[in-house]
């Protein structure tokens, strides 16, 4: 190091500085940060727990939204407006697609009602037998779950479509009519008698 | 106080003299040092929990420095009030007041990145690599600019004692 080198560190060092001040403000403002992201913190957790509840509280108040959109829809199109599907409806078709769901034509067939036809779909991902029965001048769909599957029971009414979920012995499923409440859940009755 | 701001106590607290002193050096007043420092420091602060263990604290924080003034587009410029004059110098001596206030004169007016460049190696006592890295440009360039800010110092210093003696 060359002289000029030592007396420029020298001067520069030996000018005072007294930071005792500004260190009194920087820990202030670092103590005030520290509480501000503790409080975010404890207020983004506080936020969680209550979306959390929110949550499970809407799940187990309100039936399953999506299924029961899809079956109103189901039924909206290939019910009302008869869009073309392939449907099941002869006797052997019908033993054969029921069958497949655990069930019998005979222990899906209830008086007062006509099974008309059959088809498996999908509501929310979910593979579904869907059943459209009639009476008088309505046409009900009632559309059965595959085994093990759990459907909050519920009603609910989308657009013109009036859905009820039921929850029967061996099987659950939803029942969509667009017909009066009434008749809907007279349906449903039908068909948690029959003790599916 | 929590554990890490009993750490950044230890690591950091102790080089904001350092960086006060740098800051003054940059700024055009105490009250602007005293800003920058204090913004450097809460910056350090925010940024702790990403510093990897062992690494430089010091030159760390020289280049949250660096880069709040850059950002803030603060001038370097210093007011001293004390009329300059030169004396003969000792060679071996400490220097008088009044040569120190003539050596930091001569050294504010140095361009930014001499300064910079000459503070952190011939005062702070970085070597050229640490502060290419504090100041973000090749080695070659810190040693230039070295080699210049000394030149321009002695012209500025030389030049200020024939001023006086005229």
């Amino acid at each position: 190091m060359d002289d000029l080198d030592r007396k420029l560190r020298e001067a520069y060092t030996r000018e005072p500085v007294d930071t005792r001040g500004l260190e009194r403000s920087i820990r202030a403002e670092i103590r005030r940060q520290s509480w501000r992201r503790s409080a975010l913190r404890f207020a983004s957790a506080a936020a969680l727990v209550v979306a959390i509840l929110g949550a499970y509280w809407a799940a187990r108040r309100s039936p399953e939204p999506k299924l029961y959109r899809d079956a109103a829809l189901d039924h909206q199109a290939e019910v009302v407006q008869k869009a073309p599907r392939r449907w099941r409806t002869t006797d052997s078709e019908l033993d054969t697609l029921t069958g497949r769901f655990g069930l019998t034509r005979q222990r899906v067939a209830f008086s007062e009602y006509r099974l008309l036809r059959a088809k498996v779909c999908l509501l929310d991902g979910r593979r579904v037998l869907h059943l459209v029965y009639s009476s008088g001048g309505s046409e009900y769909s009632l559309f059965l779950l595959a085994d093990n599957q759990h459907v909050p029971t519920g009603e609910a009414r989308i657009d013109a479509e009036y859905i009820e979920g039921f929850d029967g012995a061996h099987k659950t499923g939803l029942v969509v009519s667009d017909g009066p409440g009434a008749d809907c859940r007279r349906f449903t009755e039908t068909v948690a008698l029959a003790n599916l | 106080m929590g554990e890490r701001q009993d750490e950044f106590e230890r690591v950091a607290m102790p080089h904001v003299a350092s960086l006060l002193r740098f800051a003054r050096r940059l700024t055009a007043n105490r009250s602007a040092a005293n800003d920058l420092v204090q913004e450097t420091c809460l910056r350090a602060w925010r940024a702790f929990d990403g510093l990897r263990p062992g690494s430089n604290v010091r030159a760390w924080l020289f280049r949250i420095l660096i880069n709040t003034s850059r950002g803030e587009g603060r001038k370097a410029k210093r007011s001293l009030e004390l009329a300059s004059f030169c004396r003969e110098a000792n060679p071996r001596s400490m220097p008088s007041v009044e040569e120190s206030v003539e050596l930091l004169d001569a050294l504010d007016a140095l361009p930014r990145d001499q300064k910079e460049t000459i503070i952190l190696v011939m005062i702070e006592g970085f070597t050229c690599r640490e502060a290419s890295e504090i100041l973000s440009v090749p080695q070659g360039t810190v040693m230039s600019r070295l080699s210049r800010a000394r030149q321009a110092l002695r012209e500025e210093l030389a030049s200020n004692c024939s001023r006086v003696s005229r």
